[in-house]
């Protein structure tokens, strides 16, 4: 027994005080589990499709959703229940499977709103940029845990972390996917901040995109409906660019305080904004539910960001803590971007907001970064 | 963990809050500040109000027969936006496209209204569908009065035709068909002009108020939106207000493509027009559309003199009116128009074609009160009514009304015999002896006789007189002054749009008009030839043939002169809470007719048809051959049964031929002609353009409308199909006409 505790000393000092459940963080499952629940809800007002007392509700998007949620939650657990210490030496394979999924998205990939990301799979889609965001929060957590030094990171470390995820966003772009790029470009800002960014390697990276954008525009990568969509937010009311905006933002004010009601939303059962489901899924909260169920909603997502922000700091390790910061970069950005796009303050660009959006990969994708946290958070130092 | 650690996750929860900070910021702003504004947005994003088009009132004819009717046409529409989101479902992306697709649509479409009966063009159907005038989620009419069998032709093609509907929709129907066509009108689309004119009517304004409820566009929903119906001429466009109804509205919840999903609230219904009531008796009118084309037909045709062309007689009008009480009993105006061509709509093209090439002579022009002519001859009781009422008669040159003078068939001005003494050359010269027509001398003149036979000379007298007496002993104006009083120079007020108040010209207005343009009106200076020629109507006395009728109706009624009516009454449909309109007789003024002359004056007027050639230098009655001698053109007229009283008139026209003029009423009589004394039911006035003497054109078409009024030889009750049979026969005279004029030019 001694020796056995004090082979297993180095790694935890808590491990004794219980089993794994009861060192998980029980208020970031709640308020998961709670987003979730008001997901499913707003999901399902925004596809049962019921305009006039004749129709049918159409609940096989619910049960999709549901289903995923379920998947979710085990692999969500999977990934709290092995110690992340000790799987650290597989992030390599990780990263080298997920490469190797975003590739063979130009073989086997299926194509929707002219974006080739998706595998089609018995029926259902797997979005594998929306995986390789864990993947990049994790091998980034892994590399610039291991190269920190007491100073903060050289131009190198920097340098390796950026082509780590730039290989993803490469990958990612060529799809082309730029929703998802910003969300692994949030995941490397939050992670090399906390990780010891200086300021001039900020300034460099900074640089090294407008080039990139440059070029971007010059090769005419970027093309012509992407600018319309990044700038819709700055265009003039009522212009076709707009429609998907202002039709939110519509849906939001009509909401109110108290909200139409549960589906009672005429902007949602009238589907006057377009992708309601996913990417304009806010605007549905915000007719249906009003100001009450939008700052729930908020409320929540902050309550959930503090935890992840409060695992950050109590983690045993640098690779631990890095991992809660990506995590929390990630949603922070997506609930952010979803949100302020919703609100007519960020642009238009395809990202699902975090446990809500109807979409199995990124229901997936939350629940295992959940899970992750956890993780962390059971093997925490006190 | 080190301390800069902590400080970058502090940063990182600075950030975090700061963005959450901004979405409650925005979220309040969105749900609590700008809530009402939104909810207005989504209402309306929501809901559609479609106005259900109220049926327009009908017009009927005094006896109560359906002159303009509404039915029931099968239409063929399309919705832009239908189309092009339905196009957009089907796959076709792109507008070139789009494009193609609906131009082979339109080829098919074309082929199969035309395979139907009702031949249409691609282009029409293209230009139908680009009018800017509709916006992309209206129901564009792109063909009428199509086959039925078209609804399921297309109904059952979506995917051939998408957003092409087949539907019904009310259009104006005319029974009688171009029957009065000027008096009824016809109804188009609404312009940008009308409907700024029309804003104003519908719209709450009060300029001192800040309150809403004192400023509101369209308080009853009554405001007209562009491609309404709306009256553009006559009857149609006078009562535009009563015949229009109320529009309705529906209102009904949509989906995102703007489909139906459900009612909401209650409809408002339509309410249906006023029906207007007219004095004209239909089958008159026929009649007189028919004898008025006859007259100018045979103008066109006959040669007055061997060796003179044919007339042109391009165009006439004619006026019946009950000289009781001012009711017009018909109206004719030639050349007309089918106000039912106008259901479709005509384009611009077509419409100048017909309505502005000057061959056409005006077709739209009711000629009846819009033209205006000198009055000549017909003017002549008025100028001895003039004399009676300011005492020319026996003033110096002028013999007293009853005496009898001869007249050698012209005179010399008074201030010319001043000017020129002796130079009798240069006196001629300068246009100071007025001559009667053809020089026409004549025994045995007194004011009775200078009305029978038309004497010039006696009114010249007259004329002049008012001019050169001194003006405390003669009012120089007595003769306008007279004319006024019967109605002259000023408008009727009949119920119809674009009358005319013509001109009864004065020493100041002749000033007036040079002093503001003396290009147009070199002349400033009136003159005693000014007074002489107004005398007779001529100069620049202007009449419309409507005033002619109303001033014949004062002498024919003993001296009331009435603003004719055309409408009796105006009946709101039973739905409505309005009350009905009547129309009463209205009476203006009336006018002095000296009780020494009245006789007199009726007497002379019935001696232009009753008297006889006495003997080879005297002349007849103008009206004479007209109501006498068959082989002249004439009629055999009972004039003794049914005496007419009456005066020819030949306008002078600078350069064309004379405008030829009647205006008459019956049944008159007196003793003098031994018959009963009747009290006139009917005046007639007619003036036929560039057709000659009054009494060879336009007093036999007078004298063959009277026969037909003094027999009761009108068809009555004319049926549809008599109407079109009627119609078809006015169609072939016209055809003959131009062989007849080849058979006289060999």
């Amino acid at each position: 027994m001694t020796a056995l505790r004090a082979g297993r000393a180095g790694f935890d000092d808590r491990e004794s005080q219980g089993p794994l459940w009861i060192r998980l963080d029980v208020s970031v499952i709640l308020l998961t589990a709670a987003l979730v629940a008001l997901g499913l809800v707003v999901v399902y007002s925004a596809t049962r499709g019921v305009l006039t007392p004749d129709d049918v509700p159409n609940r096989a998007v619910l049960e999709a959703q549901i289903v995923f949620v379920g998947v979710g939650s085990f692999l969500g657990a999977c990934a709290a229940a092995v110690d992340y210490r000790k799987a650290r030496a597989l992030i390599p394979v990780l990263y080298g499977f997920t490469v190797v999924l975003l590739v063979g998205l130009f073989f086997f990939g299926s194509t929707f709103n002219n974006a080739t990301s998706w595998y089609s799979v018995a029926g259902m889609t797997l979005q594998p940029s929306e995986l390789a965001k864990l993947t990049l929060i994790v091998a980034l957590a892994a590399w610039f845990s291991n190269s920190r030094e007491s100073d903060g990171l050289t131009l190198f470390d920097v340098g390796v972390g950026g082509a780590i995820a730039g290989l993803f966003g490469l990958l990612v772009l060529m799809q082309p996917d730029y929703g998802t790029v910003m969300v692994y470009g949030a995941i490397v800002a939050g992670v090399v901040l906390v990780a010891g960014v200086k300021p001039w390697h900020v300034g460099i990276v900074i640089a090294a995109l407008t080039m990139l954008v440059f070029v971007g525009f010059s090769t005419n990568q970027i093309q012509q409906y992407q600018i319309e969509r990044f700038t819709a937010f700055a265009a003039e009311s009522g212009t076709t660019e707009r429609y998907n905006v202002d039709q939110a933002e519509i849906a939001i004010g009509n909401g109110g305080l108290q909200g139409q009601g549960l589906f009672q939303g005429t902007q949602n059962n009238n589907s006057l904004v377009p992708e309601k489901e996913t990417d304009f899924i806010f605007s549905v909260l915000g007719e249906e539910l009003g100001f009450v169920g939008g700052a729930t909603l908020l409320v929540l997502f902050g309550l959930l960001l503090m935890r992840i922000w409060r695992i950050a700091i109590l983690a045993e390790n640098d690779f631990g803590r890095l991992i809660a910061v990506g995590v929390f970069s990630m949603f922070l950005f997506q609930a952010f971007q979803s949100i302020g796009m919703n609100m007519g303050i960020m642009p238009v660009t395809g990202i699902p907001l975090p446990m809500i959006s109807a979409g199995g990969t990124s229901m997936l994708t939350s629940l295992i970064a959940i899970g992750l946290v956890e993780n962390v958070h059971a093997h925490r130092l006190r | 963990m080190e301390d800069s650690v902590r400080l970058r996750m502090r940063v990182l929860g600075v950030v975090a809050v700061a963005l959450f900070v901004a979405l409650f910021g925005r979220l309040w702003y969105l749900q609590a500040l700008q809530n009402e504004t939104f909810e207005q947005v989504a209402t309306q994003q929501i809901t559609r109000s479609i106005r259900t088009q109220a049926e327009r009132g009908q017009i009927f004819d005094r006896n109560g027969r359906v002159l303009v009717q509404n039915r029931l046409s099968t239409i063929v529409t399309i919705h832009r936006d239908e189309n092009k989101q339905a196009l957009i479902n089907l796959g076709y992306t792109n507008l070139d496209e789009r494009k193609e697709f609906r131009s082979e649509m339109f080829a098919t479409l074309a082929r199969e209204l035309s395979g139907s009966g009702q031949l249409t063009k691609v282009s029409n159907l293209q230009r139908a569908f680009d009018d800017p005038s509709y916006t992309d989620f209206e129901e564009i009419p792109i063909a009428r009065d199509v086959d039925e069998e078209l609804l399921i032709f297309i109904g059952e093609r979506p995917d051939v035709f998408p957003g092409v509907r087949v539907t019904q929709d009310v259009v104006r129907s005319y029974p009688f068909g171009q029957a009065a066509a000027h008096i009824l009108g016809y109804v188009g689309s609404i312009n940008q002009s009308e409907l700024e004119s029309k804003e104003a009517l519908y719209k709450i304004d009060d300029p001192d108020s800040d309150d809403p409820a004192d400023k509101i566009d369209d308080p009853d929903g009554k405001q007209y939106r562009s491609n309404d119906e709306i009256g553009k001429a006559g009857i149609e466009r006078f009562f535009e207000d009563d015949l229009r109804g109320i529009p309705g509205t529906r209102t009904f919840l949509v989906d995102n493509v703007g489909n139906f999903v459900a009612p909401v609230g209650e409809d408002v219904p339509p309410r249906p027009g006023s029906d207007v009531h007219l004095t004209i008796d239909i089958d008159l009118q026929v009649r007189l559309e028919f004898e008025l084309k006859r007259a100018l037909d045979r103008a066109r045709d006959v040669p007055v003199e061997q060796d003179e062309p044919p007339f042109n007689a391009p165009a006439g009008s004619a006026v019946i009116m009950d000289p009781r009480n001012g009711d017009i009993l018909a109206m004719a105006s030639y050349p007309t128009y089918d106000p039912a061509d106008f259901i479709e709509g005509l384009s611009q093209d077509e419409y100048d074609r017909r309505f502005n090439d000057p061959f056409e002579h005006q077709p739209l022009v009711n000629r009846a009160i819009e033209g205006t002519y000198p009055a000549a001859s017909t003017f002549k009781p008025f100028t001895a009514i003039a004399a009676e009422n300011f005492d020319v008669f026996g003033w110096d040159f002028v013999e007293e009304w009853n005496v009898y003078t001869s007249d050698p068939g012209y005179w010399d001005l008074q201030s010319c015999k001043i000017d020129f003494t002796g130079d009798v050359a240069g006196a001629l010269a300068s246009g100071c002896r007025k001559r009667n027509a053809g020089n026409q001398t004549m025994e045995g003149v007194d004011l009775q006789h200078s009305l029978t036979f038309s004497s010039d000379t006696y009114y010249y007298k007259i004329g002049e007189a008012f001019w050169v007496a001194p003006d405390d002993q003669i009012n120089p104006n007595g003769i306008q002054i007279t004319a006024r009083d019967f109605g002259y120079g000023t408008t009727s007020g009949v119920q119809l749009p674009n009358e005319r108040p013509g001109i009864m010209p004065t020493a100041e207005l002749m000033r007036e008009r040079h002093e503001a343009n003396p290009d147009a009106f070199p002349r400033g200076q009136w003159t005693s030839g000014d007074n002489t020629n107004i005398s007779i109507g001529q100069g620049d006395v202007l009449v419309t043939p409507l005033q002619l009728a109303n001033s014949y109706a004062v002498l024919a009624n003993g001296g009331t002169l009435y603003s004719p009516n055309i409408v009796t009454l105006i009946e709101p449909n039973e739905q409505s809470d309005d009350e009905p309109v009547e129309f009463a007789p209205r009476v203006v003024r009336e006018p002095d007719i000296p009780d020494a002359i009245e006789q007199v004056i009726l007497d002379g007027l019935l001696g232009v048809n009753f008297m006889e050639k006495p003997n080879i230098s005297q002349p007849s009655g103008t009206g004479f051959p007209a109501f006498n001698e068959p082989d002249e053109g004439g009629v055999d007229f009972p004039l003794f049964e049914w005496p007419v009283a009456g005066k020819t008139g030949t306008a002078e026209k600078v350069g064309k031929a004379d405008n030829s003029m009647y205006v008459g009423f019956g049944p008159s009589g007196s003793a003098y002609w031994s018959t009963p004394e009747n009290e006139p039911e009917y005046v007639i006035s007619v003036v036929l353009e560039e057709a000659g003497f009054g009494s060879k054109v336009a007093a036999p078409m007078v004298a063959r409308m009277f026969k037909a009024i003094a027999e009761d030889d009108i068809d009555r009750a004319i049926s549809q199909e008599e109407a079109d049979d009627f119609y078809a026969l006015t169609q072939s005279l016209e055809l003959e006409a131009p062989d007849s004029t080849a058979a006289v030019d060999q």
